[in-house]
């Protein structure tokens, strides 16, 4: 009997400081896919890279919570594309990550998307992150569309 | 002891609270096409003109100029001619001073798409099925007393995907 309601009361117990963690410490977060990184059109055997100051091709998340929120941003980044019977190659350099208080990445701090990296809101409840590539389509690589997922994982780490 | 086990649980209770996770996709894409080709095919011959008597060549004539184009699939291209406005021999020029560029799937002049060409200045059309034919026409104004002789200037085309 003792050892049932000493348990029970740690359970309570846990119950209210695990609500108390989510009522003080954490804030609800959205992430939102914007857009894809896209290479466009390739040749074979030419390589093309995708800056991710470049608006229109860099791949885009969005990140919004309350303002001092922290968090971190994970990529789990491909190695090929995906295309007809084939792959062609795909590659990450140590600045091909961009994160900014805005969708503009003109302010934008660059880091390593191999690498999780930390980010505070700090000026605005949201934060776009931009990222860049360059895909190797080799001599003789088939012709057609090439696809490949990248997968952004946000973990929130409260206020 | 018991507390201690009571503790751990507490605090595997307590933590999955503090730092939760949530992921979001977007795709790498990319479309590998086959590099442009780009033929000139035939000259626009104005052949025998006279001085003073203005010439023309319709885009449909066995004369007009030709160029193919050839590419993937249904792809735009962005298509830059750069047009003389004279023809030359030696020192002396003969005015050309109109173009008409027609643009087709297959190659044949009929059902040809008229194309408002600015020498110089991109103009965009799709392939069709790789394809595009281009016609083109013009006409020379030689002058009242022009110079006897063969006239000539080249009329160059560049093409380049704009990745539609």
């Amino acid at each position: 009997m003792y050892r049932v309601t000493a348990f029970a009361r740690l359970i309570t117990c846990c119950c209210v400081l695990s609500l108390a963690t989510v009522a003080q410490g954490q804030t609800s977060l959205t992430v939102r896919p914007i857009q894809n990184l896209s290479f466009g059109f390739l040749l074979p055997g030419v390589p093309s890279s995708v800056d991710a100051a470049t608006v229109t091709r860099s791949g885009q998340i969005q990140v919004e919570a309350p303002l001092g929120t922290n968090f971190q941003v994970r990529y789990t980044l491909p190695t090929v594309m995906n295309g007809p019977g084939t792959t062609m190659p795909l590659t990450f350099g140590t600045t091909d990550g961009g994160a900014a208080p805005t969708a503009n990445p003109a302010s934008m701090q660059r880091f390593n998307p191999a690498t999780a990296t930390r980010w505070q809101l700090v000026t605005t409840t949201r934060a776009t992150f931009f990222l860049g590539g360059r895909a190797a389509p080799r001599v003789g690589q088939p012709v057609g569309g090439y696809t490949a997922p990248i997968i952004v994982t946000i973990t929130n780490l409260g206020v | 002891m018991r507390t201690a086990r009571l503790a751990a649980l507490a605090a595997l209770l307590v933590l999955p609270a503090i730092a939760s996770a949530q992921s979001a996709t977007v795709a790498a894409t990319a479309t590998v096409v086959t590099p442009l080709v780009v033929t000139g095919t035939a000259g626009l011959a104005f052949g025998n003109v006279f001085q003073g008597v203005n010439k023309s060549v319709l885009f449909s004539d066995a004369t007009s100029g030709r160029f193919s184009i050839t590419g993937f699939g249904t792809s735009q291209v962005a298509m830059t001619f750069t047009l003389p406005t004279t023809l030359a021999s030696g020192a002396n020029t003969l005015p050309i001073d109109t173009y008409d560029v027609r643009s087709n799937g297959t190659n044949v002049t009929a059902g040809a798409t008229a194309l408002t060409v600015t020498s110089g200045v991109p103009v965009n059309a799709n392939l069709v099925t790789g394809n595009l034919f281009l016609f083109v026409g013009g006409r020379v104004v030689p002058a009242v007393a022009q110079a006897a002789g063969a006239y000539t200037a080249n009329i160059v085309l560049a093409a380049a995907y704009t990745g539609l």
